[in-house]
């Protein structure tokens, strides 16, 4: 699905990531690591946001590490940022159908579906997504990159600042997605507990590099403070 | 080590006429979501302490409503030195940085179109108490000002000392030199080496080390490379969803079950 290869990425002149290297399967597979260890700058990579300065990245066989943004998206790479990740101005629906403008299905089919997943937003769809709630704005975010039909989707921080009910549920829902609708799912989370207790495998980085990869199950307390340096 | 909740003040309680912060039932929340909630915490009691916990713990927001550049739902910041108590939140943050209380920027913001040395010049002259353009055509004034800008700039590597801050990195070390040349009696530095290289980083943290051993200077980090926390602090606050949980000693903060929990979750504490 993605093989990322001695991937550097940063900002202007300061290189956050140090030769990241991993392959992704039909899985969920997670990214942690404290602040500043590059989470966000490695799935805003992925999603060519950001330029990439050395290594190589390929999606599904084709060599995308100098592809558009846009071209990624068609190719079925949905990101949902961790912040700024809606339209407040737009209604839901209006948010939701921007997502809806890449693939073949209709939007009705795919809003249907999305009813499933989130039946609280088919009450919301007229209301701007700026005055919703916190749980509810990541509802839509989520939503809007399912409305893509991606095959794998990257999620920042996607319970950073939720009540413990509304993380639970995304987390929950990850996992449903990745069963349910056959995706692939990047996910950067700090919290790592409740994080490999979905994920198949993990990366744990530390100030832009790989500190560890291996299966979820595998990775113990002492490997994570390590890699956290706690 | 000290839960919050018990801990008015740390171990190793300030000498007389050291300066400290102290904040009493600080309170700030951004829509519904309370960020900072502080009962009573002391900073400053030890010479450089360190602010750490998880992302959205409330670290900068602190420091921001310290520096007043963010005002508090509710609560009193006292900062506390020989020249007496001054209640910051009744005060600009222009009028806090002159009287001591300065903090560096997370976010690189520079002067684009000075150079290094003007960029430092213009530090240097915000620290005097006369008005920019008396102290800028005082001839014994610049003559020190050359001397003490020399002083840092043999110090710190600059590609160009005498033309604009090129790289991040440039840009991030002028901010700090140019917080110290305001002569701060207490330095508050958010992420200050984040996208420095490693060589200044170290010069960065020795400074600081002279600095609060050879001067009054207090500092508190906020920094997301937690092993310079636990090398070169002497004291640490944990801080999680807004509240200072734990306070302790580098090694005590470390070895902490709360620590690894909030970092971590609950099931890896």
């Amino acid at each position: 699905m993605l093989e990322v290869s001695g991937l550097r990425s940063g900002y202007g002149d300061v290189t956050v990531l140090r030769g990241i290297s991993f392959s992704l399967d039909h899985e969920i597979f997670a990214v942690l690591g404290a602040n500043g260890a590059g989470k966000s700058t490695l799935l805003k990579t992925l999603a060519r946001l950001l330029p990439i300065t050395g290594g190589s990245l390929t999606f599904r066989g084709r060599d995308v590490t100098q592809s558009q943004p846009h071209r990624l998206a068609a190719a079925g790479l949905a990101y949902v940022p961790q912040e700024s990740n809606v339209f407040p101005d737009l209604t839901v629906a209006e948010n939701l159908s921007i997502g809806g403008l890449i693939g073949t299905r209709t939007k009705e089919e795919r809003l249907e579906e999305l009813f499933d997943l989130f039946p609280a937003l088919s009450a919301r769809m007229r209301q701007k997504a700026g005055t919703l709630s916190g749980g509810e704005g990541q509802m839509v975010a989520v939503g809007r990159a399912l409305m893509q039909d991606p095959s794998l989707i990257l999620l920042d921080e996607p319970t950073a600042g939720l009540s413990p009910k509304y993380a639970d549920a995304l987390f929950s829902m990850i996992s449903t997605i990745h069963r349910d609708k056959g995706l692939s799912v990047v996910l950067a989370e700090q919290n790592a507990s409740k994080t490999l207790a979905i994920a198949h495998r993990a990366m744990v980085l530390n100030l832009g590099e790989v500190f560890v990869i291996d299966q979820a199950a595998n990775l113990d307390t002492d490997s994570l403070r390590e890699g956290y340096r706690l | 080590m000290t839960g919050a909740s018990s801990a008015t003040r740390p171990p190793g309680s300030p000498a007389a006429g050291a300066k400290t912060l102290h904040l009493h039932d600080v309170h700030k929340h951004y829509g519904g979501r309370t960020v900072v909630d502080i009962d009573d915490l002391v900073l400053g009691a030890h010479g450089i302490e360190g602010l750490i916990g998880p992302n959205g713990a409330g670290k900068t927001t602190l420091m921001k409503l310290i520096t007043h550049v963010v005002s508090p739902d509710r609560g009193r910041i006292e900062y506390h030195s020989p020249d007496g108590t001054v209640l910051l939140t009744q005060h600009s943050p222009d009028a806090i940085a002159r009287m001591g209380v300065v903090k560096t920027n997370q976010v690189i913001q520079d002067f684009e179109s000075l150079t290094i040395r003007e960029s430092l010049l213009l530090s240097l002259a915000g620290a005097e108490q006369e008005k920019f353009y008396k102290v800028l055509r005082d001839k014994a004034f610049l003559r020190r000002a050359d001397q003490e800008i020399d002083e840092y700039l043999d110090i710190f590597t600059f590609q160009d000392p005498d033309g604009r801050a090129g790289s991040a990195g440039e840009k991030k070390l002028l901010d700090i030199l140019r917080c110290l040349l305001l002569k701060p009696r207490f330095l508050l530095m958010d992420e200050p080496t984040a996208g420095l290289p490693q060589e200044e980083t170290d010069k960065v943290m020795e400074l600081m080390r002279t600095k609060t051993q050879e001067t009054d200077l207090s500092i508190l980090i906020i920094e997301h490379d937690l092993d310079l926390i636990w090398g070169t602090c002497e004291f640490v606050h944990f801080m999680a969803e807004g509240e200072i949980l734990l306070q302790g000693t580098p090694s005590d903060v470390r070895s902490n079950a709360t620590v690894a929990e909030k970092y971590l979750g609950a099931s890896h504490a």
